[in-house]
């Protein structure tokens, strides 16, 4: 079995940690034209900018998530800028409405031609100062302590963790364990972690073991991440033609962070739309 | 054969909460027209994902269950075409977009990307041939993703369609999308039944995954869901209660459910 559904009832949170470190300014091993805070800024923009669409029916946006997107550099806190400068935990329709700017990108229409498409901004690429990544982990479980005591029943909430390895505050194993200790009573809180490396090229996705990881710091990364559920590895597999063997972890090296939300599902696992029961019918006639 | 019309004059049908859509092309026998071809029924499942599923829904139902002309695999696409998005879905989306700005509350960019992301939706639909007004002795249905039909004759399963058992069932059925851009895959993939026979006293079972996935189960343990559906569809509250009953036990999705049955009787 999987876990409860999201709801608007049962809503659960996603929580980013973004690197903003000096060290974000350099380039990706993959691609010489954009740096690392570049990457991670179209990244987490372009997430957004997906779930909000997900959550987007008829009548409006539904609260089935909410965001948190959290910055370690120079400080840490919250990297949102505009009108959500500051805000730590924010509900997906507030964030629909609340963009900092929305720009205009072209992106092909699939006929060989291209369309205008927009492109809201919440969040600006930042490559300043150190990593602290334990005070992130650790301000990230005061959140979600506060969350859960709200949620107790909400699917397990999402920590998706973008750096580029190093911490510089301590070592990471402790309050990432810290927080994957929090749970509802569906399940543990869900750290995953993205490394975006300078080093090489070649993309990993969600090893089962840590003996092939090319660096320290991937290794690192690796220990503090959930294992994929049965069920993620299962729909990936099927629908998105990965390879995904059991017992691997949430943990991916150089790969585009799109296409692990995509093959994880996650933020399409949401219940219908009515959250109340609805009962239309015809009489049977006799 | 001499089989004048269904069970009752409107088919049993309910739903349990709105996602799922039926819209029962159900006309009164009075009005049949001595010209008309087909009697068909149809259910969608607009997906929770997708934007604007439930009018997409009502648009498919709409548009194949009065559509009095063959259906087959090598027309269905460019039915999807004219008869769907032409026809019907590209006028209502159009005095949607105009009751929204009406309201004062036009689409943003949020409703923009996922208007752009296309409305998607599952449909199973059920077509009797007409003859003189009276059906002929064959059935025949269509289904894209998961929502399914079972014949019961003589208190015997005897048809299901177009899955096989509670296995088959997964979290991405197949959906027709209201950009035609992605359904070109579906060409290959739509479920045809065929001159399937009927005779006086057969039911017919159209419903969605939830519940199709409990008849399933309950079948493939050996016993008789139909006889369980059959006393709990005689009014709303019971066929609720029921329903909720089955989520609360957890034997099934908590899912919205639609259900229609269907009675062959005789003069």
């Amino acid at each position: 079995m999987g876990y409860v559904e999201i709801s608007r009832r049962n809503p659960t949170c996603y929580i980013f940690l973004i690197d903003q470190s000096g060290s974000m300014a350099e380039k990706i091993a993959d691609d010489p034209d954009k740096s690392k805070a570049d990457k991670l800024k179209d990244f987490i923009n372009r997430f957004l900018t997906n779930l909000v669409v997900s959550c987007t029916k008829a009548e409006g946006v539904r609260d089935y998530f909410y965001v948190s997107v959290i910055g370690y550099g120079l400080n840490v806190g919250s990297a949102f800028i505009g009108p959500l400068a500051n805000k730590d935990l924010v509900p997906i329709s507030e964030i629909a409405d609340k963009p900092a700017r929305i720009e205009e990108r072209l992106k092909e229409d699939g006929a060989g031609g291209v369309i205008k498409t927009k492109f809201p901004i919440w969040f600006d690429a930042v490559a300043d100062g150190q990593t602290p990544m334990c005070q992130a982990l650790n301000k990230t479980k005061g959140i979600l302590e506060g969350w859960l005591a709200q949620h107790p029943n909400c699917h397990p909430p999402i920590v998706v963790n973008i750096t580029d390895g190093a911490a510089t505050d301590g070592n990471p194993l402790i309050p990432a364990e810290e927080l994957k200790n929090l749970k509802s009573s569906e399940g543990n809180v869900l750290l995953y972690n993205i490394h975006l490396s300078s080093g090489f090229a070649t993309a990993i996705r969600f090893p089962n073991s840590e003996a092939n990881l090319p660096e320290q710091y991937a290794q690192l990364l690796y220990s503090m991440s959930s294992p994929l559920t049965d069920d993620q590895i299962n729909y990936a597999n099927k629908t998105h033609e990965m390879n995904i063997e059991k017992n691997s972890r949430g943990f991916v090296y150089n790969a585009d962070p799109i296409s692990v939300f995509l093959a994880l599902d996650i933020g399409t696992k949401m219940a219908s739309p009515q959250d109340t029961p609805e009962i239309k019918g015809d009489t049977p006639e006799h | 054969m001499n089989i004048l019309i269904f069970g009752y004059r409107k088919p049993v049908t309910w739903r349990v909460r709105a996602r799922m859509l039926f819209f029962p092309y159900n006309f009164p026998f009075e009005i049949i027209s001595h010209d008309q071809k087909y009697q068909r029924y149809a259910i969608a499942d607009g997906a929770s994902t997708a934007y604007l599923s439930g009018l997409w829904a009502t648009v498919l139902v709409d548009g194949f269950g009065s559509y009095d002309d063959e259906i087959t695999s090598a027309n269905f696409l460019d039915l999807i075409q004219t008869l769907i998005l032409n026809e019907n879905w590209t006028p209502r989306l159009a005095g949607y977009i105009k009751k929204r700005e009406d309201e004062g509350k036009p689409l943003s960019w949020y409703d923009e990307m996922a208007l752009q992301n296309g409305a998607a939706s599952t449909l199973l639909e059920i077509s009797f041939n007409l003859e003189e007004k009276k059906i002929n002795e064959n059935f025949s249905a269509l289904a894209i993703g998961d929502s399914c039909l079972f014949q019961v004759r003589s208190n015997d399963l005897i048809t299901k369609f177009p899955l096989n058992s509670s296995a088959d069932f997964d979290n991405s059925p197949l959906l027709i999308s209201s950009d035609p851009k992605r359904n070109g895959h579906l060409q290959e993939k739509i479920a045809f039944l065929e001159n399937q026979s009927i005779v006086i006293g057969d039911k017919f079972f159209l419903m969605t995954d939830a519940l199709a996935s409990w008849f399933f189960q309950e079948y493939e343990k050996g016993d008789k869901p139909w006889e369980i559906i059959g006393e709990r569809v005689m009014d709303k509250s019971s066929f609720t209660d029921w329903i909720e009953q089955l989520r609360e036990n957890k034997l099934m999705r908590n899912d919205d459910v639609t259900l229609m049955v269907l009675t062959i009787r005789g003069d």
